[in-house]
């Protein structure tokens, strides 16, 4: 477990420009921040697509020319997203393709901000990812030979992987993300990571996946417990010092900081696809 | 000044304040901790859990030692980046987090510890008279052996040369990352423990990879340890293998330095206790 595999949200589906200048929209300006991430240590980014007016899109055509604009400028593994707004046929065209990973969402969810000061919700909505849903992706995945990565917002999405294991749609090491500190998912503390590392069968590979500033904390209690990390704008704007990050690679790199203190190291593109894919 | 005297310092807390110094460090492994037991930066109850452990490692040093891979390695009460990690067990254990001793010790004394240290490198703030102790000694053999990053004090060091011009000499002496904290039983190159009064549990000695920093140090500069002189301001952690193996050491005291290390070392003929830094080139080198 010495090598940690760094892994960058480079957009999300719901921040803007106003929110953070850095957060990219075009295929051109998300290829620009793929290469800045993996310059800086990333050896997965995980992609969101939006039109050019930064509003989320699942058009194929989208992805395609991103995916095309990221091979021609770095090697970095690609992970499409497949979850948030939209119908499941909608968000599982772009899977053909063929990303290395795509994000696989593992249970259904209340999915909400409380703003405590207004005593109101910021948003609130179910998100809904039934067992049909999910084993429906991780079909499309398998049949594209795709590494699902299971992103977990609870105990019991971790637990439900059995069902896609027991179909054969997963293979062994199993990859997932455990994503802290969601109001109607697992609390972000330690010792809830440490609770949902346990949940993972002997030789998966997890990472942490840390929202807001509190993300940096949570990073450092992943090295330690063995896990590794993902950063990025579409979970935290934020450096370690408070100020806002101006690329995705400042980000990647102070993550890259942190896990030179810890005494592990990171993985590069080929150490990510064997431990990912092992060869016999 | 002795033929073949050798000098080594220990650095933060030493030369520095670092009860000062170290406020950034406290508070911001403090937020971390908030964060990870599930609480927001700054919250109350566990700054107030962390200011009732301060309070009883000073009421007493020798009931609350820092603790390295599960063992007391020396008192967690001299400086506040020991201190801080009976603090962090503490809370820790109060929201039942990290329970595992590895893994708790990675986190600890790994991530966070360097990962907030780093937050006090920008603006060091040294002893009275370091200064002008640390120019005084240029031309001696004197190196300095810290725990810390070797570039870290080494920038400390070069910021303290623009106060003091004649100091930067000492940046190529600095030997980082000294481990004097890490207790290898197996090793036999100093005998298992030292017994101090007042101290109802062992001091351990067998502290193999700050021996290799010193070892080194003392090769090339082709002496041993009854050549070696070493001022630190904890005496387990900095003084006590040294010692065992012939050295002389000066403690450089503190307020919160614990009564049974001041005690132990104004009674040792090979020991001496600083309260001056600027007496140290007297000590080492009889000038």
């Amino acid at each position: 477990m010495s090598k940690v595999i760094l892994s960058c949200a480079l957009t999300g589906a719901v921040t803007t420009k106003k929110h953070c200048p850095a957060i990219p929209y075009t295929p051109v300006e998300i290829a620009e921040e793929a290469k800045r991430a993996y310059d800086a240590g990333a050896a997965i980014v995980h992609v969101h697509a939006r039109n050019d007016d930064g509003s989320p899109t699942w058009a194929p055509a989208t992805f395609q020319r991103i995916m095309d604009e990221i091979k021609a400028r770095c090697p970095v593994l690609i992970n499409w997203s497949t979850g948030g707004a939209g119908p499941m046929q909608e968000r599982v065209h772009h899977l053909a393709q063929r990303p290395h990973v795509a994000a696989l969402n593992m249970g259904s969810m209340n999915y909400a901000k409380w703003n405590h000061d207004k005593q109101q919700f910021a948003f609130n909505f179910v998100f809904a990812n039934s067992f049909d849903d999910i084993v429906a992706f991780a079909r499309a995945m398998k049949e594209h030979g795709i590494k699902p990565e299971m992103e977990c917002f609870d105990t019991g999405h971790t637990n439900s992987h059995r069902v896609l294991a027991d179909l054969g749609l997963i293979q062994p090491p199993f990859h997932f993300s455990f994503i802290m500190g969601v109001l109607g998912g697992i609390p972000a503390s330690a010792r809830h990571l440490a609770f949902q590392a346990e949940q993972a069968p002997a030789g998966s590979r997890w990472k942490v996946i840390g929202i807001s500033r509190d993300q940096w904390p949570l990073a450092m209690a992943a090295l330690a417990l063995g896990g590794d990390v993902r950063v990025g704008l579409e979970d935290n704007f934020y450096l370690p010092s408070g100020e806002m990050a101006k690329s995705n690679g400042e980000l990647v790199a102070a993550a890259a900081q942190l896990v030179k203190l810890s005494g592990r190291s990171v993985a590069s593109v080929d150490e990510t696809k064997q431990i990912l894919w092992p060869q016999p | 000044m002795g033929t073949r005297t050798v000098l080594v310092l220990d650095f933060d807390g030493t030369m520095t304040d670092a009860e000062s110094e170290g406020r950034p460090f406290r508070d911001g492994y403090l937020d971390d901790l908030c964060v990870l037991v599930g609480r927001h930066a700054g919250d109350d109850e566990v700054h107030a859990l962390a200011a009732e452990v301060e309070a009883e490692l000073e009421q007493a040093p020798a009931s609350h030692p820092f603790l390295w891979m599960g063992r007391a390695v020396a008192p967690a009460t001299v400086d506040p980046y020991l201190r801080m990690v009976p603090i962090a067990h503490r809370i820790l254990d109060r929201w039942d987090a990290m329970k595992d001793a590895v893994d708790r010790s990675r986190l600890l004394g790994s991530v966070l510890y360097k990962y907030n240290y780093a937050k006090t490198l920008g603006h060091p703030v040294f002893r009275a008279k370091a200064g002008e102790t640390l120019r005084a000694l240029a031309g001696s053999p004197t190196w300095i052996a810290t725990n810390s990053d070797t570039h870290a004090v080494a920038g400390k060091i070069a910021l303290l040369d623009r106060d003091v011009p004649g100091v930067a000499w000492l940046t190529s002496r600095v030997r980082g990352y000294a481990k004097k904290f890490d207790v290898d039983d197996a090793w036999p190159g100093a005998p298992e423990s030292l017994v101090v009064p007042g101290l109802d549990r062992p001091v351990l000695l067998r502290r193999r990879e700050y021996h290799a920093i010193l070892r080194a140090i003392l090769d090339e500069a082709g002496a041993g340890f009854e050549d070696l002189v070493v001022v630190g301001d904890i005496f387990e952690l900095d003084l006590a293998m040294p010692l065992a193996l012939g050295a002389r050491v000066g403690l450089v005291t503190s307020a919160r330095t614990p009564a049974y290390e001041r005690a132990f070392v104004a009674s040792h003929p090979r020991g001496e206790l600083i309260d001056d830094l600027s007496t140290i080139p007297a000590f080492a080198f009889g000038v």
